[in-house]
């Protein structure tokens, strides 16, 4: 990837996000526009980690030179193509790091230290040669040739990796267990189930570097014993399972899949199966049930899937980011991994940040770094300015963790004694704006529509508990009502089946820990500091302020206000449906909230 | 490899089976663990959490005993307060989201003593009289009084009024005793042979005595009564006219009471006046005081001592006892009560014309709207918000002098306390005025044992146990104050349980109170919960004509045509489960006091499949254990049941959520065998054939 052959080479990032920015079409105006220069390249990576600059456009020159620039759109092609094929000056809007101007940094950049991601955005992900170009497949072709299973078991142990799907679960140990149970067919597998609102690390690395995860399983495959292998990937990843297929056909034609792979005496199937948007899924017994055939309900362990798992034969299962690791520690050694991070949690972990984050996207970190470093360095705090809140850790399972607490390590213990989860590494951020009510009742309105229905305690509690949520941000809350909360949480928490029902009480348990007096105003009050919650809030015109532009007028789908044009205008509260439209169009500050 | 495993359950260094799970261990140590998803039969499913019990060890916490496999080491508490605390939230969460009557709203909302309506209107309908009236006096000893004399607070909460009307229930069973009368009956069950030998003295024969003495023999207790009155029957027989309840029908059921069952009476014998309370107590084991409330309360009104004035419950005394009574032409009754009413309807029967006055509103009047309708279709006066004051000699007759009143805000009674309205001051003219505001117990016979301020005895809970007395019990209106005579049985019957208890040596606690899970009032319930049912007529019955009443003291209420209660008794809509008495849920519940009512929200709604002639499925009531889905699938290899939806709204159907008929299912029952509840239930004629042969 790095030779440019004399050209320019123009790299636009065609990851799910930046498609969705409108990368595709900057792609196909460059394309269309760079066809009369034949000193110019036009090529694609996938996701570099800075959402908040998509859609991003990389300009390498034969000179060495490199310019990153962002927010650039279709409609800045003719202003920008010009001076970027003669390397003249740009526009400095568009600029986000030019190798020219090396003071120049991008601060969300800092701080990063990235293993996983160390391709994502650099490599084209439809094509095996730059990943193979990066070292990609030495880690498997050093196991296959110098190393036992025991060897590179004991390298997993050494390297401290623990699972990165959320529960932290040593991963040396886990394919431990599943080498030790004796069976004649074993199944390897990848959780690519990513399914917490707000968390899409699996999907950038499997739209990025897809070659990447598959290495990882099969090394993994090799040390368990195990012949076949699946992808478990949500079906609502379209890009992740196409640039899957592509690098398996890529794979098993250059004899790194399928049988004796590169002429060992070691042989690994793989296929994919794609979920049906059930987020239970992603635990790995209804996960297993799923690729069954049956309903993705989970069932009671033991046995753990390492002694019965995928029709009964013992199966590993390992998240993407886990399996992703796993090419790196082999290629540089567990000494090298485990230099990073902190006594109990080793290497790096992704996050994604999102929220109300002034830059979100996708950062990869040591563990142990604070959780502030993240927020305001990285991600330069919140994107209002408003001052911030909280932040959840962990997605639904996960807690809210209050600015008090921001310079908690991130490592697997110290965000546990939070309250919160590490998680998958959902990273949701709230400022002032944001009514910490609501966002419990966001989370268990999305618990009890995912719990599978099995268990009483997930399919009826956790419905209870949103009811009683839903009471208070009505401003029908009573006292009891939070002691109710906190007991059905608790009985939630120790009497469900599963890891989702186990931690869907988290959001409430974290809030009422920390936000309890937020509780008591809903409640007591009935006052919603965040003007969130309808029907504790009036919206009226303020005024002193009004210049009767009519724009509130226009917009009210209810026709609840009234006046004419250069007048104060009035909201009938009657009426009113507290939607918020007057709030957002009225540009003089002349709706009051709350 | 060692085959056995150490633990430690409750505390107990034991040693099981490698493989057995904590329910199995349990169960041989004697342990019941409640269970509804589980079933030997199937896999495990660990969805009910019902069986939870608490591992110490290890990873710990709590976890389903169904499921969960004993291991070297384990430490596995079986019944702490945590454990039986979670066993009933889990019981809590699925009664919230359980939508079903265990027992029908007639009998678990409507009638006071909780009379099986659903099951006796069922063998009526096949004319199986004889067993109808026997479970109906598994709660109330007379059905052919009540029959005639209850008021039928079961009839205002039928659902069939959702449909048309009401279920005609309370003249069924006066129906069913007839019946069972023309075959012979009324065919009692018999007492135990051996007597317990202990002796319990009833005094009052009324509806509660009776039913006490009723229920204390097929205990095997030895019953002795006293009755003050020539006969026995208390209230129903002497103050309630014989054209409600003719006396040959008290004469009926009261006689066998006492001959089938053997219960020695003693008439005309008032305990206090010609045998003493205390020797009572002493020669007793138990003494049951049901002496009912029959002293009239007087209203401390001018006047009120004057010739022509009296109390209605004399009058209804008189009359059943075939005295001669004078009332005149003008009758002004003052009281809104079924006293009053009787004493109104007797007075335009012996010809004269009645006035009633009461000083609150029609809707306030204790008297059952069905008696105040048939006294104002016989001509009687009914002058509400009209309140005596005086009462005056004038002329040869009398003068009541009264005021108007009207509503203000509610008193302590929930009531609204009525108002003098200023000069509304009116009098009648009248030949004889009957006070009936009220009556209370007269309990001086009881001399040296304490009555409370209302001058009635304070009890034990639930147990009707006096407190003053653990021997002395209390039934009946001299605890209640004057009601139905419906409560007054089904008092009795649980103070004969108290009383059982006491006699044998238990904790005197009364009847077991009843789980019953509820789906909600009237107003609440969906549509689709009566979609399959066609509106019809409801037979009335037929009533003597008014202009035939004077003069005489026939039954108002005709006699019940045989076909026409046959229809009406199908009319049922059967709203009480077909399943309650093998519903796992409705045991545990019980046993673990489970509330339906703890957690408000949504809940599943009716939603049935009859499709098949055989396997009835109530998604409405399954509690989504899967065990039918397990049956279906491992006994049968089947497949035919699954789930569908998800968190809350998960729901068990058959396969593509077809019609259970038009799946290949045979209807093998093997989703019936396991149902916890009735999710999936047999057909009612099927189930009857298994249960009952």
């Amino acid at each position: 990837m790095g030779k440019n052959n004399g050209h320019i080479r123009f790299v636009v990032g065609l990851g799910s996000c930046g498609i969705a920015a409108g990368a595709k079409d900057l792609y196909e105006e460059l394309a269309a526009k760079m066809k009369s220069h034949p000193a110019a390249t036009l090529t694609h990576t996938s996701c570099n980690g800075m959402c908040f600059k998509e859609p991003i456009l990389e300009v390498f020159y034969p000179d060495g030179n490199h310019l990153m620039l962002g927010n650039i759109h279709k409609k800045d092609v003719d202003k920008v193509l010009e001076p970027l094929l003669t390397q003249k000056p740009v526009d400095e809007k568009f600029v986000i790091e030019n190798s020219l101007q090396p003071d120049k940094v991008e601060s969300f950049r800092l701080k990063q230290h990235k293993i996983v991601l160390e391709n994502c955005g650099v490599i084209d992900p439809d094509d095996i040669a730059p990943y193979l170009e990066k070292g990609g497949y030495t880690a498997l072709k050093k196991v296959l040739t110098s190393m036992t299973f025991e060897q590179v078991i004991e390298e997993m142990k050494a390297s401290g990796l623990r699972g990165r799907g959320g529960a932290g679960f040593p991963t040396g140990m886990k394919w431990q267990f599943a080498r030790n149970t004796q069976s004649e067919k074993k199944y390897m597998i990848c959780n690519a189930d990513e399914g917490d609102p707000g968390a899409f690390m699996d999907r950038a690395v499997l739209e990025s570097d897809p070659h990447r995860v598959i290495e990882g399983l099969i090394i993994g495959g090799y040390a368990i014993g195990a012949h076949y292998g699946y992808i478990y990937v949500r079906a609502e990843y379209p890009l992740a399972i196409k640039r899957l297929k592509i690098a398996i056909t890529q794979a098993t034609e250059r004899n790194l899949l399928g049988d004796n792979i590169l002429k060992s005496d070691f042989s690994f199937h793989l296929k994919i199966k794609e979920g049906a948007g059930a987020f239970v899924c992603g635990e790995e017994t209804a996960l297993i049930a799923s690729i069954e055939g049956e309903r993705g309900n989970p069932r009671l362990r033991p046995p753990f899937p390492a002694v019965s798992g995928l029709w009964k034969h013992p199966t590993n299962i390992n998240n993407v980011e886990t399996l992703a690791s796993v090419p790196w520690i082999i290629n540089n050694g567990s000494a090298a991994y485990a230099s990073y991070g902190t006594a109990k949690s080793k290497g790096t972990k992704v996050f994604s940040v999102a929220g109300k984050i002034a830059k979100g996207g996708l950062v990869e970190v040591d563990m142990g770094i604070p959780l502030r470093d993240i927020i305001y360095t990285i991600g330069g705090g919140t994107s209002s300015g408003k001052p911030f809140k909280a932040v959840q850790l962990g997605g639904p399972s996960g807690g809210c963790i209050p600015e008090r607490l921001l310079d908690t390590p991130v490592d697997y213990e110290s965000i546990a004694a939070t309250g919160a989860i590490m998680g998958s590494g959902g990273m949701v951020v709230m400022d002032a704006d944001t009514c910490i009510v609501d966002v419990a009742k966001f989370f268990l309105t999305f618990t009890q529509k995912e719990s599978c229905g099995k268990c009483t305690f997930c399919r009826v509690g956790t419905t209870r508990l949103l009811e009683i949520l839903e009471r208070i941000a009505a401003g029908k809350g009573v006292m009891e009502d939070l002691d109710k909360l906190a007991d059905l949480s608790v009985k939630v928490k120790d009497l469900s089946l599963c890891g989702l029902g186990k931690t869907a009480p988290n959001p409430i348990i974290t809030t009422i820990k920390y936000f309890r007096d937020e509780y008591e105003e809903h409640i007591k009050d009935k006052k919603c500091r965040a003007a969130v919650c309808k029907d504790l809030i009036d919206f009226a015109v303020v005024e002193k302020e009004c210049t009767g532009c009519h724009a509130c007028f226009k917009n009210c789908p209810v026709k609840a206000i009234s006046g004419t044009a250069k007048a104060v205008h009035h909201i009938d509260q009657k009426i009113c449906i507290k939607c918020g439209m007057c709030y957002e169009v009225c540009k003089f500050n002349a709706i009051f909230k709350g | 490899m060692s085959n056995k495993v150490n633990v430690t359950i409750d505390g107990k260094a034991l040693q099981f089976d490698a493989g057995t799970t904590i329910l199995d261990a349990a169960k041989t140590l004697g342990v019941e663990i409640p269970t509804l998803c589980h079933n030997d039969k199937l896999s495990h499913y660990a969805g009910c959490w019902v069986c939870t019990v608490e591992q110490k060890s290890g990873r710990g916490g709590m976890v389903p005993s169904c499921s969960t496999k004993l291991e070297n080491g384990m430490v596995v508490e079986l019944e702490n307060k945590k454990v039986l605390e979670s066993r009933k939230a889990s019981l809590d969460l699925l009664l919230s989201d359980h939508f079903g009557d265990c027992y029908a709203p007639c009998n678990q909302k409507g009638c006071p003593a909780n009379i099986d309506i659903q099951g006796f209107l069922f063998l009526e309908s096949r004319g199986m009289y004889k067993e109808a009236a026997n479970l109906i006096r598994e709660k109330v000893p007379f059905p052919n009084v009540l029959g005639r004399v209850c008021p039928r607070p079961c009839e205002e909460v039928c659902r069939r009024q959702k449909v048309d009307k009401a279920v005609l229930i309370g003249i069924q069973k006066r129906h069913i005793a007839e019946m069972e009368r023309l075959e012979g009956g009324p065919y009692l069950p018999k007492p135990p042979k051996n007597s317990t030998g202990k002796k319990v003295t009833v005094i009052g024969a009324g509806p509660a005595g009776l039913s006490a003495a009723y229920y204390l023999r097929l205990q095997g207790h030895e019953v002795t009564m006293y009755e003050r009155h020539p006969k026995h029957g208390g209230m129903l027989r002497y103050g309630i006219p014989y054209y409600r309840l003719p006396e040959d029908v008290m004469d009926l059921e009261g006689d066998a009471i006492i001959k089938q069952l053997g219960v020695t009476i003693h008439y005309k014998t008032e305990v206090g006046k010609d045998v003493d309370f205390d020797k009572i107590m002493q020669n007793s084991d138990a003494v049951l005081l049901s002496v009912g409330a029959s002293r009239a309360t007087p209203m401390g009104i001018k006047g009120e001592d004057l010739p022509g004035v009296f109390s209605g419950i004399d009058i209804l005394e008189r009359l059943a006892k075939y005295e001669t009574v004078d009332l005149g032409k003008r009758v002004v009754v003052a009281g809104g009560g079924s006293t009053a009413m009787d004493a109104a309807r007797a007075a335009v029967r012996l010809g004269a014309k009645a006035t009633i006055v009461y000083r609150r509103s029609e809707k306030e009047m204790p008297a059952h709207h069905v008696e105040v309708h048939d006294a104002r279709d016989e001509g009687v006066d009914i002058q509400v918000l009209t309140n005596p004051t005086k009462i005056e000699k004038s002329g040869k007759g009398l003068k009541i002098t009264c005021v108007k009143m009207e509503l203000s805000e509610p008193d302590e009674s929930g009531r609204r306390r009525p108002v003098v309205v200023a000069g509304s001051e009116f009098s009648i003219e009248a030949d004889s005025i009957i006070m009936a505001i009220g009556q209370k117990t007269d309990f001086s016979f009881v001399k040296n044992k304490a009555v409370n301020k209302w001058g009635l005895f304070d009890v034990k809970g639930n147990s009707y146990q006096t407190t003053v007395d653990p021997k002395l019990f209390v039934a009946g209106d001299c605890y209640n104050g004057p009601d139905l005579a419906v409560r007054a049985v089904a008092d009795a019957r649980k103070v004969a349980q108290s009383i059982n208890q006491f006699l044998t040596g238990k904790e005197v606690v009364g009847e077991e109170s009843r789980f019953s899970s509820y789906p909600g009032d009237l107003g609440t319930l969906p549509p689709e919960m009566f979609a399959a049912f066609k509106a019809g007529t409801r037979k009335e019955i037929d009533l003597l004509p008014v202009n035939k009443r004077v003069g005489n003291f026939n039954e108002v209420e005709q006699k019940c045509a045989k076909p026409d209660m046959t229809v009406e008794a199908k009319r049922c809509l059967e709203c009480g489960c077909n399943v309650a008495d093998i519903c796992l849920l409705k045991k545990h519940s019980q046993v673990y006091n489970a509330d339906q009512a703890l957690f408000e929200g949504a809940r599943r709604t009716f939603k049935t499949d009859y499709s098949h002639e055989k396997i009835k499925i109530e998604t409405h009531k399954c509690i989504n254990c899967n065990a039918c889905v397990r049956a279906c699938e491992e006994v049968k290899k089947c497949n035919i049941l699954g789930n569908t939806g998800r968190g809350f709204s998960t729901r068990i159907a058959p396969m593509m959520n077809m019609p259970l008929s038009q799946t290949h299912c045979d209807g093998c029952e093997e989703c019936v065998n396991v149902c916890p509840t009735a999710g999936v239930r047999l057909n009612r004629e099927v189930y009857l054939m298994k249960v009952h042969g």
